[in-house]
């Protein structure tokens, strides 16, 4: 049998989209799937800024969540797609012993050790694999047209994530489809929502979001379903007049019976009717 | 430590200029960071880390490494060159302060007084981390490269 998880909620859903991990704490718990709060969770260190100002800051701060998890002989769950890329890419660097043992010089500095034993999960991923379980648990089938967005950090570097492809992704989608969705054809290529540039290039960052806004509109989707809070923020709060975004975990809770204020539906800019 | 131009050059040498990347950067397709022309000085040394603002207008989407038929991974030089360009000087504000508050509070937001009613409301655990996380966090940094940036 797998190991239990350690729920990593990171710092942008836990600080400004609390709501999102209510909705993943109620799927995860209707699907009976065990799991505690990491303790001692800081950020991941994110992959985008800091990740490249200081490589190694980010691989010690990732190795010192993957020792916490190895620790307690737990493996990682993320809800972000930030999260998943930063722990994923960390634990696959790790798999060599050089560099773990370089690594682990200064994890020491603070009683810490890390021995390559931690896998690293996405809440998408977990989700795939349990068809049965989350048609069995709808209860209201979300009969809307939607289009997915699966974001970046979910699908590349895919030799390293290995959860989806970059030329039409399907992981969202299928598992959105249980829940009675209608998933509509998105982009082959989803295009970046511009994310990674907000606060460094703020009028760059809208441009690129404009992209797929403008296509998942003409689209017929009624709203943009993503997995990922960093393009959650960028449709719900960035986009003009564009589509309503719905959260993965989001759409999978509703379908499950969840009170949509219950899981903080109340606190989306952009408000969908159901 | 080697420095960015043994580290990246390398890999930039790799690149066969196919142009793979530059279609399908979407920073490039609105005006930012131009992949493929920045490969062709990276394998010659010809880059100024410590002017070029247009390394931090790469998204890291990543879709220029997984496009590249020649392993050259223009996403991860962009990332060395971008180190040693904050190691210059060459940052973002934004960027500077996310570092500081990742040292001071273990995060790279902040949590204010809507996160904690948010999390109250919807029932959700407070989240605060203890002290002995953010004294691990900070040494971390101080014993690593971010240190650098980090006003104590």
């Amino acid at each position: 049998m797998s190991r239990p998880f350690y729920l990593f909620s990171g710092c942008l859903i836990s600080t400004r989209l609390p709501f999102l991990e209510a909705s993943s704490r109620f799927v995860l718990d209707r699907l009976g799937i065990a799991y505690e709060d990491l303790p001692g969770a800081t950020c991941c260190v994110e992959p985008i800024g800091l990740r490249t100002m200081a490589h190694d800051t980010w691989l010690a701060s990732a190795a010192r969540l993957l020792a916490i998890a190895e620790e307690a002989d737990r493996n990682i769950l993320t809800l972000c797609n930030g999260c998943y890329m930063s722990l994923r890419e960390a634990s696959h660097a790790l798999e060599d012993r050089a560099l773990r043992a370089k690594v682990n010089e200064v994890l020491r500095s603070i009683g810490r050790e890390y021995h390559g034993g931690t896998e690293v999960h996405h809440l998408p991923g977990v989700l795939s694999e349990r068809e049965k379980e989350i048609r069995a648990s709808v209860v209201r089938p979300m009969d809307i047209p939607l289009v997915s967005h699966p974001g970046c950090h979910m699908l590349r570097p895919s030799g390293v994530l290995e959860l989806d492809t970059s030329f039409r992704p399907e992981v969202v989608d299928r598992i959105a489809s249980w829940t009675g969705a209608r998933m509509v054809r998105g982009e082959d290529w989803p295009s970046c929502c511009g994310g990674g540039l907000s606060g460094i290039d703020e009028e760059l960052s809208t441009r690129l979001l404009s992209g797929p806004a403008r296509s998942y509109q003409a689209s017929g989707a009624r709203a943009v379903l993503t997995p990922c809070p960093f393009c959650f923020v960028q449709f719900d709060i960035k986009q003009r007049g564009g589509l309503p975004v719905l959260f993965l975990a989001e759409l999978v809770a509703l379908s499950m019976g969840a009170a949509p204020e219950r899981i903080g539906m109340q606190y989306h800019r952009s408000k969908l009717s159901l | 430590m080697e420095s960015w131009l043994e580290r990246a050059a390398p890999l930039a040498a790799l690149c066969q200029q196919c142009g793979e990347c530059a279609a399908v950067c979407p920073s490039q397709k609105h005006g930012g960071l131009r992949p493929a022309e920045l490969m062709a000085r990276a394998a010659v040394g010809a880059c100024r880390p410590e002017s070029e603002n247009a390394l931090w207008l790469c998204a890291r989407c990543m879709s220029c490494s997984e496009r590249c038929p020649s392993d050259a991974d223009p996403g991860e030089v962009i990332a060395l060159l971008r180190e040693e360009a904050a190691g210059r000087g060459n940052v973002p504000s934004y960027l500077l302060d996310e570092a500081n508050r990742f040292v001071r509070t273990g995060l790279c937001f902040p949590r204010t007084g809507m996160t904690r009613k948010m999390r109250k409301e919807l029932g959700l655990p407070d989240g605060e981390i203890d002290e002995r996380s953010l004294d691990e966090c900070a040494e971390l940094v101080r014993r690593t490269e971010l240190g650098r940036f980090v006003h104590e």
